[in-house]
């Protein structure tokens, strides 16, 4: 008699009670850890959307150039800055270069690791200043005093990038040739085996690069390197691991 | 004629007061929550369905993006190539000094036959060794190092050695960083 008193007085609060537990636990269980999903799931959009707009940003800027054109270009600098040390084009731009400003070459000494791997050859001072490698070498030449300016001012304006390091002149007193001893440097780079990831950020040509490009085709190819020229670097992958059956 | 109540009922004791008083708050509060909890879960639903219908769609476009940067793979090889390789060419140029235009600038400290030896060491320091028939002859081309000094054609003029033999001939010794 009394419970059931009890329950008629209390029902309607019982009711109550249970429907405000009821959203309490669907606030803590429910809501909140659907709220936490809903942010991170626009946290993610957000993230996607930077990403396609990069991507997007990507295509315009590939999509300006024409491949011919860019392989054009990237043939000029490599015919600058080739690859790897490539002596034959160097004697041959050397010797060419003595040869138009009428000067005989008398020696020519390539040093340092003609044979190593990028990784055991020591970075000079230069290198490093530069951000690139040089091979050291000597060129002896014998000329008229005209001859010899000639043939310094040609040296350093070939499309086979070098630069004089040092140099020594001993003017004869008579009319002798001049016998002149210069230690230069020619410089070259690795080619890039490996492109960033699709996402990787890329920039247009510059001015100032572009500029150097048009320095540089302006520059005469004295001797071309036969060498192939790698015009796809690997995008992406990884080397097969060779201890793998 | 006045009606009489009759009530069977007891009247509600203070205590029922309370529980309706009780009751009313609780149904308010119950409403309210529940209101509150419906609002969140429409706004919490439609967030949710927004947010994955454009995830979806951003997904779908970047599986397009990345298809169309794979074939343009080629072309972005040669860009970064050319990109790198430019860079380092610019300042290859930079390195590489105009040695050529030094010879003009001799002439001005003095005449050809006078010059018996010219050297450049690795920082571009030229030194030149003169032989002069007079003393007079060596401050005419002392002179001159000091005029191009001022004008800026060469930097840091140092006179390393100066001898004057019996005969009357005198052996100079000069180095200045030229402004090529």
């Amino acid at each position: 008699m009394d419970v059931k008193h009890i329950l008629r007085t209390y029902q309607a609060v019982a009711i109550s009670i249970a429907i405000l537990l009821f959203c309490v636990i669907a606030l803590l269980y429910g809501v909140i850890p659907s709220f936490k999903n809903v942010g991170e799931l626009i946290v993610s959009m957000q993230v996607l959307e930077k990403d396609n707009a990069s991507l997007t940003n990507k295509i315009e800027i590939l999509d300006r150039y024409d491949e011919t054109d860019l392989k054009e270009k990237l043939g000029v600098v490599l015919s600058a800055v080739p690859g790897d040390k490539g002596l034959p084009a160097l004697f041959g731009t050397v010797e060419e270069v003595a040869g138009q400003a009428g000067v005989t070459l008398a020696d020519m000494n390539v040093s340092g690791g003609l044979v190593s791997t990028a990784s055991a050859t020591k970075q000079s001072p230069l290198e490093k200043q530069l951000g690139t490698r040089a091979l050291p070498f000597t060129v002896t030449v014998v000329g008229g005093l005209s001859n010899m300016q000639e043939f310094i001012t040609k040296v350093a304006l070939v499309r086979r990038l070098m630069r004089i390091r040092a140099f020594s002149i001993t003017f004869p007193k008579n009319d002798k040739p001049l016998t002149i001893s210069l230690s230069l440097d020619a410089f070259y780079e690795p080619y890039i085996t490996s492109l960033g990831g699709v996402t990787a950020v890329i920039s247009p040509l510059s001015d100032e690069e572009l500029s150097t490009i048009d320095t540089l085709t302006s520059f005469p190819l004295m001797a071309s390197s036969t060498e192939a020229v790698p015009l796809s670097p690997i995008t992406g992958t990884t080397k097969a691991n060779p201890f793998v059956r | 004629m006045a009606k009489s109540e009759i009530n069977l009922l007891s009247k509600a004791s203070g205590n029922q007061a309370t529980v309706v008083i009780l009751e009313k708050i609780l149904s308010k509060l119950t409403w309210g929550f529940l209101t509150v909890l419906c609002v969140l879960g429409v706004i919490i639903g439609s967030l949710y369905l927004y947010a994955s219908t454009q995830q979806k769609r951003q997904d779908v476009r970047k599986a397009q993006l990345v298809a169309s940067i794979k074939e343009l793979a080629s072309k972005e090889g040669i860009l970064v190539s050319l990109k790198q390789r430019s860079a380092i060419a610019a300042k290859a140029l930079s390195a590489a000094r105009p040695y050529g235009e030094l010879f003009p600038l001799l002439t001005r400290i003095g005449p050809p036959e006078y010059f018996t030896n010219l050297s450049i060491d690795e920082v571009g320091r030229s030194t030149v060794t003169l032989t002069l028939p007079s003393v007079d002859e060596a401050v005419t081309v002392i002179s001159n190092v000091l005029v191009q000094f001022d004008e800026k054609k060469i930097r840091s003029p140092q006179l390393s050695s100066f001898s004057l033999k019996e005969t009357g001939i005198v052996q100079l010794s000069l180095s200045f960083l030229a402004n090529l």
